[in-house]
């Protein structure tokens, strides 16, 4: 491997300041897709709902799962009531 | 094709066939289970001078005793994980090792340790061994056709199973997948293929079916019960096909699929919404290595909420296994200084793999990659994101060193590797740029099968599953009760938190636990892991349930985790590796008693 076969691209992070980091790769990857995804979602006021994301189910009332389209992201980050997202992690047996 | 002849630094002086297998671990590759032996895992047959040493080397399960050689060693047999063998032959007891064969105790192991066992519980106990309790589990592969978890008249004892991956329909929990009550279960379980009618296989050696049956199991198939034999059952199996569709380039699931963590809670609230006011502890014996390790994360945020919504609820998660798997490493950033963490990948390794480092608010540091032949591919400074194109035009490396994560505030740098990209020592050059603590801590994904590793030695500190790390979970470790020494588990995942926590609460056995095995109907089957330690508590959780339930007590998780905390035996051998053994080793009936005198 040489440095001439491999060139590295930056950008700004700025875009998913609220996102958990294995989401920003996701979306780099598929920026443009319109598959719909599951999150976790944090919210400042108890009881409210962002109102583009179809909810899966309440966890607490600060937390709920929903389905969103990657393009989602970008309003739920603009979104002032939204505290955090978290996206799916794979889970693996403790065997 | 060129051939080129390398050396390995494999331990020379073993038997060539275990040099065979450690080499080809080495590439990721693994030893299928047998009949005796799990994957990962070799039968060996040893020659050995001191046979008590033997017996307590923790990561041997001993087999056979064969006998005494002319001058006084003896020939033994047993089965080893093959990632030990190095270790173990170097033990000074050891004097030869080949490859060799079988033997087995059971689940009575486990119910004797913890005292757990019928006759072993407080006289005039009122819980009746975990009866009117809910367990959930959530994992892999529910057998509801064995014995162990039906009825004496043949009927299940599940009061609901949720598949995931079922077929969807408009009364489909949260809208996907195929819930199967009672009834349909019991209507399945007349038929001569039960899995069949309810479109379900659970598969060989299913790793949900040995959990539940520890917890769970009523022993009516091979005739040793669980943890509390009289609980109702609610198991979901995580669905596969919503984690396929996240996994990029195609990389999938070596063997079962375990779901993720976005499914994982909404399983945590079917179960406790379908147990309603009974009480419930779950059991979740999956986990993970990335994440921040404080307790923050919105799954754990979600157990802590689900836990303290109502009492007598309980969630019980297995530590992780990841203590000697060279995982998680530390270090201090220095200002103008740099760290350089060392991230060993085989040649053509064949899977994704990622890296979390996670460190303080008060610092700012630069990430530089160098790959193993040195050459610096750039750095990335906080708050930007980076990505290695090839000649082809294809990502092989992303990079996102993110600012103030928004569930704790620090800063986090996560590293992610496509497969096959060239082998040796990658670095990752941590620069102070503006430094008050300078502490980071960095933790490697878990990948099935061809695990990647930092470059010794090893800080074996802090490598608990990550969604085991919160405030009000009950994270359990495991220890090794068919030996006389107790000795804790060569995997059993250390504490404490990232934020100074002591985690895991407890511990329990989950060494060699020969528990239900699918598709037998009767049978058993030997599994090791954190994962066989969580549903001996989780069965302990279901007993103080109903012994509260039976006198009307309601107990928070504070109180219920206190109550098992003050009921552990802490007479261990190892009193230096408090970070592993937490409160210590759980006892069921001192825990009945403590429940009654309430």
């Amino acid at each position: 491997m040489t440095r001439k076969t491999l060139d590295l691209i930056k950008s700004s992070d700025s875009r998913f300041s609220k996102t958990e980091p294995n989401l920003a790769n996701l979306v780099q990857m598929k920026e443009r897709s319109e598959n719909s995804m599951a999150v976790t979602i944090k919210v400042a006021e108890p009881g409210y709902v962002p109102s583009i994301v179809d909810v899966r189910a309440h966890i607490s009332p600060n937390l709920l799962t929903a389905t969103i389209t990657e393009k989602d992201l970008h309003q739920l980050e603009a979104d002032p009531l939204v505290v955090s997202l978290g996206t799916p992690r794979r889970l693996h047996s403790a065997t | 094709m060129q051939l080129q002849l390398e050396s390995t630094d494999i331990f020379a002086d073993i038997d060539p066939r275990l040099q065979r297998l450690l080499e080809r671990k080495s590439r990721g590759m693994t030893t299928v289970a047998t009949a005796s032996t799990k994957a990962g895992e070799v039968a060996v047959i040893a020659k050995v001078n001191n046979l008590e040493e033997w017996q307590s080397i923790n990561e041997v399960y001993p087999g056979a005793d064969l006998g005494s050689t002319p001058i006084g060693e003896r020939i033994v047999t047993a089965r080893v994980p093959v990632s030990r063998l190095t270790q173990i032959k170097q033990s000074p007891c050891v004097v030869s090792l080949k490859a060799a064969q079988p033997l087995k105790p059971t689940l009575n192991v486990t119910l004797e340790e913890i005292a757990a066992r019928k006759d072993l519980l407080p006289q005039n106990a009122a819980g009746e061994q975990g009866h009117g309790v809910v367990i959930g589990i959530i994992d892999s592969g529910c057998d509801f056709a064995h014995k162990n978890f039906r009825h004496p008249d043949g009927s299940t004892r599940l009061l609901a199973f949720w598949n995931q991956d079922g077929d969807s329909s408009h009364d489909s929990p949260y809208g996907y997948g195929k819930e199967y009550k009672q009834d349909d279960i019991n209507q399945a379980l007349q038929a001569s293929n039960p899995y069949a009618v309810l479109g379900y296989e659970p598969g060989d050696g299913a790793h949900g079916t040995h959990v539940m049956d520890i917890a769970v199991g009523n022993g009516q198939g091979n005739g040793i019960p669980g943890v509390a034999p009289a609980s109702d059952i609610v198991f979901v199996q995580p669905s596969w096909r919503e984690v396929d569709s996240m996994v990029q380039n195609g990389e999938r699931a070596v063997q079962e699929c375990f779901g993720d963590t976005v499914l994982l809670l909404e399983a945590m609230a079917y179960i406790f919404d379908l147990a309603g006011d009974r009480p419930c502890v779950i059991n979740i014996s999956l986990g993970l290595n990335g994440g921040p390790h404080d307790g923050t994360t919105l799954v754990e945020q979600g157990i802590d909420a689900l836990v303290t919504a109502k009492p007598n609820r309980a969630i019980v998660i297995a530590a992780g296994n990841s203590y000697d798997t060279g995982t998680h490493a530390s270090g201090i950033v220095t200002q103008d200084g740099y760290f350089d963490l060392q991230w060993e990948i085989p040649k053509h390794n064949p899977r994704q793999k990622e890296i979390e480092v996670w460190y303080s608010a008060q610092d700012k540091f630069q990430l530089e990659i160098l790959t193993p032949d040195g050459i610096s591919l750039g750095q990335i400074s906080l708050g930007e994101s980076g990505q290695v194109i090839d000649h082809n035009d294809n990502t092989i490396m992303f990079f996102a060193h993110r600012k103030s994560d928004p569930n704790n505030g620090d800063h986090v740098i996560c590293v992610f590797m496509e497969p096959n990209l060239p082998g040796g020592i990658w670095k990752l050059r941590l620069s102070g740029v503006q430094v008050t603590h300078g502490k980071f801590h960095a933790w490697i994904e878990r990948e099935d099968e061809s695990q990647t590793c930092f470059v010794p030695p090893h800080d074996k500190t802090h490598t608990l599953n990550t969604i085991a790390c919160g405030y009000k979970s009950i994270a359990v470790g495991s220890y090794n009760a068919t030996k006389s020494n107790r000795p804790l588990s060569y995997f059993s995942s250390s504490g404490p938190t990232r934020d100074g926590r002591q985690k895991p609460d407890f511990i329990a056995p989950g060494h060699h636990v020969w528990a239900a095995n699918s598709r037998t109907v009767t049978q058993t089957i030997r599994m090791s892991g954190t994962s066989m330690a969580a549903p001996a508590v989780t069965g302990v959780i279901a007993l103080i349930l109903a012994e509260a339930h039976n006198r009307n007590l309601r107990l928070t998780i504070d109180q219920i985790r206190n109550i098992l905390a003050a009921s552990t035996q802490k007479n261990f051998p190892q009193p230096s590796e408090r970070e592993r053994y937490g409160c210590g080793a759980i006892d069921a009936s001192t825990a009945v008693l403590a429940v009654k005198s309430i």
